[in-house]
């Protein structure tokens, strides 16, 4: 993987990406391929056009700009994902900034320069930032850089990751730099996590149970993390699974994301159709009961949640 | 629509049949007939092309038309176009007001002449402004279904739960001395029965419109004279406005609420009444008395006796003494007037109130009007070369404070004999103590917290009756109160004792709050578009430092703050000052928890902030800037030392680009009214600095109207109703002999406000941008596409709304022309002088003029399109950023000196499902603590989510006590204009 990876944006004043305010920086690129992504955009390593429908008015620059002829109005996903190579030139013609690239490369010094500007909130509600993605850790170098600049500037700093990497250089380059990890497990049951996921999770289970090992040293901290994903990852069999695996790891904490449907109005920007229809179950909030159900599954193994 | 000819025609038959119907109708004929004998009226109807020229005239107790205008006529009705004569007689109330704002109806001559005129119609046609008003209902009332049908619910739940997760504070304020928990989380409104049943009579009730302070004053007048005395000698304004005063407040009704602990009343409506003061506000409404019950926004209610009194005896009495006439007349200034009644550029506040104040009520507190009044003796024996103006001026104090000691005596009387009548003993005994406590203040020094608080309470309503209108604050109530906390605390030393007493003392502040809350603004219909559903707003101030720069906070400030979240009411309007650095984050904590709970407040201030912008006045001394309290929205002064009448003009900032950009030419209202700096399509303005230097000479030439108008009106407040209770209670009036709108106090000064800096700010940004720097557009396009609101320009408007960084996005360009509009602004003010002597500071709230003042502005360069409403205060556009923390640090970037009159930053936050409440107060805390740190001045968060309020405006009985900071001022949403509704909704919203 190149050293130098694209990133999705930097995104200040998040709450709910590690403890307080925090900066996240969205790294693009992601070695597995989740059917829910809440990122569809972080997924792809390369960059594309994002098209957002609600901004368009319509004025075809882009349609007498493209030199692929990849832009249509007869088309409903508008650019054709095939023809389009990426070069950009609608992105600068377009009054409306309907049409904009997902993914710019950011030199380490100017995204600190970004987060450094948060750095007094940071400091009243003890947040930091937080290198979600995507996949930060697919860019160790680059990923190990950034957390090094920031921890100079003396900003708390939290990885979260999929667990998906090869964990040498992950302890080399990220771990010295990171004073949190958060950890994803998304399904217990391997063939599971490759039919949903695109990956086997072997690789997963073992580096966050070497990561556990090295947590012991109190140098970071490791949250392990279940996306609740309605009859994907928040069954019975698969939470009670993953409550049994950690505790048998040893782990104390755990934390439970609730579903969020929003994903699939990206989908249509990014040149793919939402497979489901506004009606089916996910594309709802999950509701309230649900969630506490999940979490006494948890609770009930002994275990906290955050 | 028909040809002029024809609505000549109609307008001669309408004319005609009111004739006809006063002549014929014996019941409307003796409408004519007033207390001071028959009511003549003379009025013109014309057009500005002169196709309708038509009179009335009622003389004697008889109409006739006339085929011309009348030769002098009271009041004429200018329409611009013959349509508009019918579309005004169709037109819903917004509509006519839409009409008067856009130049398509206008009005000359006597505005009560004009009222009385309104008045003589809605009895004839009462019918069809009924049907208009049912029709406007009825809109609103489908389009807020309509909004809020999908809306989440969620809101009427989670609203009323905040309540009940107080959370514990931590001791440790070095200066609270007895509580163990400052939050005081274990009480909840159930435990206070009687807050609670006069919270409920109060939000439930309807205002009434009071007509008993009318007619006393007009009796009064009768008697004694007005330009003249008795004798016929001219009659002194000092000595006829205190005479006045203590005529009023010796024969006002001295009532004692139910079940309160506290006497005296704002009006004869013991739960909720408004004062209508002839010569002021209440000369707006003769026009309304028949309707302002039926009206769609805060209907009030008025006895049939009240009605008679105000239409024959006390209008009639003040249609030429009233504020606005005597401005007219006695100046002889036409644009500063006919700037005010179109509503698009300036409103001229003292037409209706000299404006908000903190008077000193420490000294009432100190000193009692006893001790008041031997000053005045002490400065009338040793001063011997006093002038007549002194010796008048300390004469009318004097006088004034008697009125004050009558009425406590006239509600001592009444609590004894209610208390002789009484069965239950427990009430006797109740009704026994505020006859003792009025026997005592506030004649005499308060000697413990009750008759501290009843001192305050009578002093409060006294100097309501002597003039204000708008808000009188209670300035530093945690400071003025403590004192007598801790004598009365002193005196327990049982643990169990004293926590009976603390619970007492939180029921007694409680029942102050329920007392301010007694009292609304009587408004015209009008009005409810430009402060639409806003209180008199009595401001409470508590926390930040003391005169001698230590942390203030104490035990009465946390129970400010319990009794603000339990009560959670519109009026008083809370304020909680910070000081980084001295105050704890125990109290910044629970300052956020009751904003949270409430929604909406209390507002924060940045000590730091606000002290370094009032220290930038010359001669002003440190440790009395550190004493700074609000008024009114969220302006400061000095209690008891600073005459500061702060919002006494509210300017629209836009109204001067627009000119700037029509050459003079102001485009709705139709009026050539402002210097020709140049005309864009032959070319003006080659560089963006000629383009800026011609907006400040609008500017001058706005701001100049603004500064001579005010000036005039102040003069004219000084020579009609001098403030001399008030000048008891503010240093320097005595000593020098000076009334308080004399320049007789320490400090003097007058407010600004200036509306729509955003869009200003916004708009410059795009011209240097666009035009000047990248050249994508000439001058003469983006005024094209402008004038057309970008319906032939969309490209434009996206690269407008896409390319152009705006105030608030952390772009430098953008937050330096803040800046720069905003040192325009102050250097103009700061260099000019009010009527007092005092400079004039500038604010940048809003109150709801951002609406108002929206509707009559066309297209802007920043995108913003024709009659949306501007950005309230000083708040960001919400497309400047999708991050909160852009708009906070541009905010607390803005330079402190050039809001010495303080902002309105509205932000609104809604919190996460998966927050528990400590979360949320932990949150809101970071925001504030770090903006202040950042040295931004003023915040103030409604958390609430936008699906709730279009929740609450489709069904607004689930949302009874729902509250909203609008700008500065609070209010219950559901109460609120339909057009502020959906301002409020279209903020930028920020999820916690």
């Amino acid at each position: 993987m190149s050293a130098d990876p694209l990133i999705v944006n930097i995104k200040g004043n998040s709450l709910d990406d590690g403890p307080g305010i925090r900066s996240v920086v969205f790294f693009k690129g992601c070695p597995l391929n989740c059917s829910w992504c809440h990122n569809p955009e972080c997924i792809s390593a390369k960059q594309e056009i994002f098209y957002d429908r609600e901004k368009c008015i319509g004025c075809g620059c882009c349609i007498e700009t493209c030199p692929e002829a990849a832009i249509s109005r007869d088309n409903p996903l508008y650019v054709d994902r095939e023809s389009c190579s990426a070069c950009l030139d609608c992105t600068g013609t377009c009054p409306a900034a309907a049409l904009t690239a997902a993914g710019s490369r950011w030199e380490v010094e100017a995204a600190v320069k970004t987060i450094l500007k948060d750095k007094p909130f940071f400091k009243n509600s003890g947040g930091g930032a937080t290198l979600s993605g995507g996949e930060p850790a697919l860019h160790p170098s680059y990923t190990g850089s950034l957390l090094r600049a920031l921890k100079k500037e003396k900003i708390h700093t939290l990885v979260e990751t999929c667990g998906y990497f090869d964990f040498i250089s992950f302890n080399k380059e990220i771990l010295p730099h990171a004073d949190t990890i958060y950890f994803d497990l998304k399904l217990i049951d391997p063939e599971a996590h490759k039919r949903f996921c695109g990956v086997s999770n072997e690789l997963i289970l073992n580096n966050l149970i070497r990561l556990h090992g090295l947590s012991h040293s109190g140098s970071f901290t490791l949250l392990p993390r279940i996306p609740l994903v309605p009859s994907i990852t928040a069954t019975k069999e698969n939470l009670s699974a993953a409550a049994c695996f950690l505790k048998r790891q040893g782990f104390t904490k755990a934390s439970l994301l609730p579903y969020n449907p929003l994903w699939g109005e990206k989908l249509p920007c990014l040149g793919k159709t939402d497979p489901y229809p506004p009606s089916h179950h996910l594309r709802k909030w999950m509701s309230r009961e649900e969630i506490v159900k999940c979490r006494e599954l948890f609770t009930s193994q002994g275990l906290c949640l955050e | 629509m028909g040809e002029p000819a024809l609505i000549a025609e109609q307008a001669n038959a309408l004319l005609g049949l009111v004739a006809e119907l006063f002549n014929s109708d014996p019941d409307l004929n003796g409408h004519l007939k007033g207390k001071h004998g028959w009511i003549n009226l003379s009025v013109g109807l014309k057009t500005g092309d002169g196709s309708i020229s038509r009179g009335i005239v009622f003389k004697g107790g008889r109409a006739a038309i006339l085929e011309t205008l009348p030769d002098e006529p009271d009041c004429t009705v200018i329409f611009k176009e013959p349509e508009n004569f019918l579309l005004f007689l169709e037109a819903t109330p917004e509509e006519s007001y839409k009409m008067i704002m856009k130049g398509g109806v206008r009005f000359e001559g006597n505005m009560m002449a004009l009222g009385l005129w309104d008045y003589l119609l809605s009895l004839t046609l009462a019918d069809n402004y009924l049907e208009a008003v049912q029709k406007q209902i009825n809109e609103h009332r489908e389009e807020n279904i309509l909004l809020g049908k999908d809306a989440d619910t969620m809101g009427r739940r989670e609203h009323p739960e905040r309540f009940n997760k107080c959370l514990r504070g931590i001791p440790g304020d070095p200066g609270v001395k007895f509580l163990e928990d400052p939050y005081l989380s274990d009480y909840r409104l159930e435990h206070f029965p009687r807050l609670k049943r006069l919270r409920e009579e109060r939000m439930n009730a309807r205002c009434e419109i009071t007509s008993e302070l009318g007619k006393l004053l007009t009796d009064f007048h009768m008697e004694n004279g007005y330009e003249t005395d008795k004798e016929g000698n001219t009659f002194d304004p000092l000595l006829r406005k205190a005479a006045s005063v203590k005529y009023l407040l010796e024969n006002r009704k001295a009532l004692i609420r139910d079940s309160d602990l506290l006497g005296g009343t704002w009006t004869e409506n013991p739960i909720l009444g408004g004062l209508a003061r002839p010569y002021a506000e209440g000369s707006y409404i003769w026009g309304e008395l028949k309707t302002c019950t039926q009206r769609e926004y805060a209907p009030y209610s008025i006895s049939p006796e009240s009605i008679d009194l105000f239409h024959r005896y006390i209008f009639p009495y003040w249609r030429e003494r009233n504020l606005l006439e005597i401005w007219k007349k006695e100046y002889n200034n036409e644009t500063g007037p006919r700037i005010h009644e179109q509503f698009f550029a300036i409103t001229f506040w003292a037409t209706v109130s000299e404006s908000e104040n903190n008077p000193g009520f420490k000294r009432i507190l100190e000193l009692g009007t006893r001790g008041l009044a031997s000053l005045i003796d002490d400065e009338l024996t040793e001063d011997s070369s006093a002038d007549r103006e002194k010796i008048n001026t300390l004469k009318g104090m004097k006088l004034c404070l008697e009125g004050v000691d009558a009425y406590a005596a006239n509600l001592a009387c009444q609590a004894k004999e209610l208390a002789e009548r009484e069965k239950n003993s427990t009430r006797k005994e109740e009704l026994l103590r505020i006859c003792r406590n009025l026997e005592s203040v506030p004649h005499n020094p308060a000697q413990n917290l009750e008759e501290a608080v009843q001192s305050i309470l009578i002093t409060l309503f006294c100097l309501g009756w002597e003039t204000m209108d708008a808000s009188i604050s209670l300035g530093r109530l945690d400071q003025l109160l403590q004192p007598y906390l801790e004598i009365d605390l002193a005196a327990l030393d049982n643990l169990s004792d004293r926590e009976t007493y603390v619970k007492k003392a939180v029921e007694l502040v409680g029942l102050l709050y329920l007392q301010v809350a007694g009292r609304e603004i009587i408004a015209m219909d009008l009005a409810q578009l430009q402060n639409s559903g806003s209180a008199p707003n009595t401001c409470i101030t508590f926390g930040g430092i003391t005169r001698d720069g230590k942390d203030a906070v104490n035990d009465m400030t946390y129970i400010l703050l319990k009794v603000t979240e339990m009560l959670s009411l519109n009026h008083p309007n809370t304020h909680a000052r910070f000081k980084p650095g001295s105050n704890s984050l125990t109290y910044l904590k629970r300052v956020a928890e009751v904003n949270y709970i409430t929604g909406a407040t209390p507002a924060l201030h940045n000590d730091d902030a606000v002290i370094n912008s009032l220290s930038a006045h010359k001669g002003w001394a440190p440790e009395d800037i550190r004493d700074w309290a609000s008024t009114g929205c969220v302006e400061p002064s000095l209690p008891g030392l600073h005459a500061g009448t702060t919002s006494a003009l509210e300017i629209n900032l836009v109204a001067p680009l627009e000119m700037t950009l029509h050459n003079g030419r102001h485009p709705v209202a139709d009026w050539n009214l402002g210097p020709q700096t140049g005309r864009i399509e032959d070319g003006a303005f080659s560089t963006f600095e000629d383009f800026f230097d011609a907006f400040g000479e609008q500017c001058s030439f706005i701001f100049d109207q603004a500064v001579t108008g005010n000036n005039q009106l102040g003069e004219i407040f000084h020579r009609h109703h001098p403030h001399l209770l008030i000048s008891t209670l503010t240093e320097g009036c005595i000593e020098s002999g000076r009334e308080f709108l004399r320049g007789g106090a320490r400090y003097n000064s007058s407010g600004v406000t200036l509306i729509g800096l955003s869009d200003v700010v916004d708009s410059m940004v795009s011209i240097k941008k666009l035009v000047y720097n990248d050249r994508v557009v000439s001058l003469a396009e983006m005024k094209s596409a402008i004038d057309s609101n970008f319906a032939r320009h969309p490209e434009l408007h996206a690269l407008i709304k896409s390319r152009v960084p705006r105030f608030g996005s952390g772009d430098s360009q953008a937050l330096d022309m803040a800046r720069r509009v905003m040192k325009l602004v102050h250097d103009f003010f700061t260099a000019s002088r009010d009527y007092k002597g005092g400079i004039y500071t500038t604010g940048w709230w809003s109150m709801a003029h951002h609406v108002v003042y929206g509707r009559v502005t066309n297209a802007l360069p920043s995108g913003r399109l024709a009659g949306e409403p501007f950005t309230p205060g000083l708040t960001p556009h919400p497309s400047a950023s999708p991050n909160l923390l852009d708009n906070l640090r541009d905010v607390a970037a803005l330079d402190h000196r050039t809001m010495d009159n303080n902002i309105a930053f509205n932000v609104k936050l809604v919190p996460g499902q998966q927050d528990t409440h400590e979360d949320v107060v932990n949150n809101i805390t970071s925001y504030m603590k770090t903006y202040c740190e950042l040295g931004g001045m003023q915040l103030q968060f409604n958390v609430v989510s936008s699906e709730t309020l279009k929740d609450a405006m489709a069904n607004p009985e689930h949302y009874r006590d729902l509250m909203v900071r609008i700008s500065g001022y609070l209010a219950y949403f559901t109460r609120i204009h339909h057009e502020l509704q959906l301002e409020v909704i279209r903020r930028a919203e920020y999820s916690l």
